[in-house]
């Protein structure tokens, strides 16, 4: 798929939990943190990411492995249509997942600087939030019920607010 | 039972019920002595041995009876007992007797003082609770509803916020009980955060008088049990300016938290560029209201109507269709005596907040800025300078141009107004919002300017109306100063007039309009670059001032 003749360089990234993912090195240069690293010549053979457990960091790489496949907007004039839609079908599919990992790739790919994951996970919960009443956004984001506004300030906020609940 | 060793002892106590253990605290001393053990209740516990007793607790104001103003707020504990019914899995809790612990603030509260009681977490039957008042926790309390104790903590060696409001100060999100079983006592630990991240821990061993500061914090912020709540704020921004206006101000309520977010200016301007609104067509017209009897003119207002866009049977066509009535007036209140002559006029818009001023008999008296479709409207305070509306006395001053732009180092909008005096800039004033004066700035612009500004990367943008000088004034909004940028160079040999161009906004970037020629040009690193040409045999060439859509 990808131009593989210089990119044969293998990175080795471990997980919190010391599993070790042995990725192309143009597959992990979607993240700008690693990017600079090695540009910083400061990777050794194995990068450590001791704050990303292995279910997330397989994830990330999944991710990362197929946006590095797809050619790039820029390249070229002659974009290929079905690559882009081969991608969005892709990102669609990558985002059915459940909160906890939502937060969990998310708080990854801000650490790693990926800056795409960011948009997608970020626009997942977005479109979560939409449409919902804010006891429905309580309940599918978990919100702390310790943090709720006073019945009076809740009642401020809805009267202040009326026009968006119709 | 005396020569029974104490681990023998725990273990008999651990598996009486509580109720039975307070009955038998009158025992004997020794007795007295194990049951109040901290160690007790730590066994007992995992033993299991208590029926649960399920307890509700709420929160309850109190009010004065004849003023009817909020007295206390206090939190009530109800035990209730658990009956079962036909079914086996089936219980219906029923309230066993009226609140048997009430937990309050002993002075009243002033009628403008706002106080919260917080549940920050449960451990062993024991509560945590905050008391605070107009946003400072004054007391931590420890309860244990069951035996009706109440324990306080000593008074906290830093001042602690509830609210976000303030960002610079010091909130309490966390803390945990812990028993700790080498030396038997009970320890509390709070983890206080300061611009969501861990900043100190203090610790509190129970029976002591004081807390002590640990040198470890948390690598982390430490979330409460949210999902969201653990994301950093650029995520938290990045998220919320996704969210179409309508649910975000839904979601207003949904946390304190959140309502911080939603209401933080910064979040309006990253929102806007994300344009990820269903525009909203909105129309404004100037309505007068006449007197029924006299037909005296008596007031002008401002009216606002939503429109919806419906779709007609092909596929380009939109017709506008009127939503509703007008959502929005924009009055002054006292009425105008017969004679005088009122103005309300637009001087610019900005990312959906809009600036008007109202003016009588030629002087302007009032600038406001309002959210059409958030109906909020925000008064400037009074300008410091008469400012006439009209030519007509050339030698007064008259405000010509304002823009809106702002600061993202401060987080804050900034009001800038020149004043043209015989047709020159003589003074700039700046208002920068939440503030209540004006200020003039040494700067003033090189050239008279006219026409909106146009907010883009942090500058200010408008057009010198100045006979043929087509060049730009820009105005950094963070460092208040004025600078020029040179006129295009143009595509076609098209002849320029005086007033045939314009300074739009191309979503977010500067766009520079030649109605004339019809070129476009766009403001790349303080040059205009060449952006499009529309074909000029289809557009009328007096058309002026439309705008371009991306």
């Amino acid at each position: 798929m990808s131009t593989s003749s210089s990119s044969s360089k293998k990175i080795v990234l471990k997980s919190a939990d010391n599993e070790t993912f042995e990725i192309d090195e143009i597959v992990a240069l979607e993240s700008q943190a690693i990017k600079n690293m090695i540009e910083d010549e400061c990777a050794d053979n194995v990068i450590p990411l001791g704050n990303i457990d292995s279910k997330t960091l397989s994830k990330i790489i999944e991710y990362c492995k197929k946006h590095a496949e797809s050619p790039k907007k820029d390249d070229n004039a002659d974009i290929d249509e079905k690559a882009v839609e081969d991608l969005k079908s892709f990102d669609a599919e990558f985002a059915k997942v459940d909160m906890p990992l939502i937060q969990d790739i998310l708080m990854a790919a801000n650490f790693l600087n990926i800056d795409n994951l960011i948009g997608l996970m970020c626009r997942t919960i977005a479109d979560r939030i939409k449409g919902k009443t804010p006891e429905e956004i309580r309940k599918i984001l978990n919100i702390n019920k310790n943090d709720l506004l006073s019945p009076e300030q809740e009642a401020k906020a809805r009267e202040e607010n009326s026009w968006a609940f119709d | 039972m005396d020569v029974l060793p104490p681990n023998i002892m725990f273990d008999i106590f651990s598996r009486v019920p509580v109720k039975y253990l307070a009955r038998s605290r009158c025992v004997s001393k020794v007795w007295c002595n194990y049951i109040d053990d901290p160690y007790l209740t730590i066994i007992h516990d995992k033993r299991g041995v208590e029926e649960p007793t399920p307890i509700l607790y709420h929160r309850h104001f109190s009010r004065d009876r004849i003023t009817q103003s909020r007295i206390t707020q206090s939190l009530c504990f109800h035990v209730f007992e658990s009956i079962q019914t036909g079914t086996t899995h089936d219980y219906v809790l029923k309230l066993k007797e009226s609140p048997f612990l009430e937990f309050l603030r002993k002075e009243p509260l002033s009628e403008s003082s706002y106080e919260h009681i917080d549940v920050l977490g449960s451990f062993n039957g024991l509560m945590c609770l905050s008391k605070g008042e107009d946003n400072v926790v004054t007391t931590l309390v420890v309860v244990h509803p069951l035996r009706k104790e109440c324990y306080e903590l000593p008074p906290f060696p830093l001042r602690l916020d509830l609210d976000f409001e303030a960002s610079g100060t010091c909130i309490l999100t966390v803390s945990g009980l812990g028993f700790n079983a080498s030396t038997n006592t009970l320890k509390m630990v709070c983890v206080v955060h300061k611009h969501f991240a861990p900043v100190c821990t203090l610790v509190h061993d129970f029976g002591t008088n004081s807390w002590r500061e640990i040198p470890q914090v948390p690598l982390y912020p430490i979330a409460y049990s949210s999902v969201m709540d653990v994301l950093p704020p650029n995520i938290m921004f990045d998220i919320f300016s996704r969210v179409p206006v309508k649910y975000l101000a839904r979601s207003r309520c949904v946390s304190k938290v959140w309502c911080n977010y939603i209401d933080d200016p910064y979040l309006t301007i990253i929102h806007d560029k994300r344009g990820v609104e269903e525009p909203t067509p909105i129309l404004y017209h100037r309505h007068f209201s006449r007197d029924r009897i006299t037909q005296s003119r008596i007031t002008q207002s401002l009216c606002f109507h939503v429109f919806e866009s419906i779709q007609t049977g092909t596929t380009h066509d939109y017709v506008l269709k009127l939503k509703e009535s007008p959502f929005l007036e924009f009055l002054r209140k006292e009425p105008l005596s017969e004679s005088s002559y009122e103005h309300i006029d637009v001087l610019g818009s900005f990312n959906g907040l809009m600036c008007l001023s109202k003016g009588e008999d030629n002087v302007v008296t009032t600038l406001v800025v309002v959210h059409p479709l958030r109906k909020e409207c925000y008064e400037l305070p009074p300008f410091p300078l008469r400012l006439d509306l009209d030519f007509e006395a050339s030698g007064t001053c008259i405000l010509t141009v304002s823009g809106l732009g702002f600061n993202a180092s401060t987080n804050t909008l900034k009001m800038v107004c020149v004043v043209h005096k015989h047709f020159a800039p003589v003074c700039t004033l700046v208002h920068e919002f939440g503030t209540n004066s004006w200020r003039e700035i040494p700067q003033v612009p090189l050239y008279p300017i006219g026409e909106e500004a146009i907010f883009a990367n942090g500058w200010l943008h408008w057009l010198a109306r100045y006979s043929n000088i087509d060049k730009a004034i820009w105005f950094d909004v963070t460092k208040e100063e004025f600078g020029l940028i040179n006129p295009p160079k143009r595509m076609s040999d098209v002849r320029w007039d005086f007033g045939s161009e314009h300074l739009v906004d191309l979503n977010g970037e500067v766009g520079y309009l030649s109605n004339r020629s019809m070129e476009v040009w766009v403001l790349k690193k303080k040059q205009w670059v060449p952006h499009c040409q529309f074909d000029v045999k289809q557009f009328d060439h007096s058309s002026r001032g439309f705008g371009v859509l991306e």
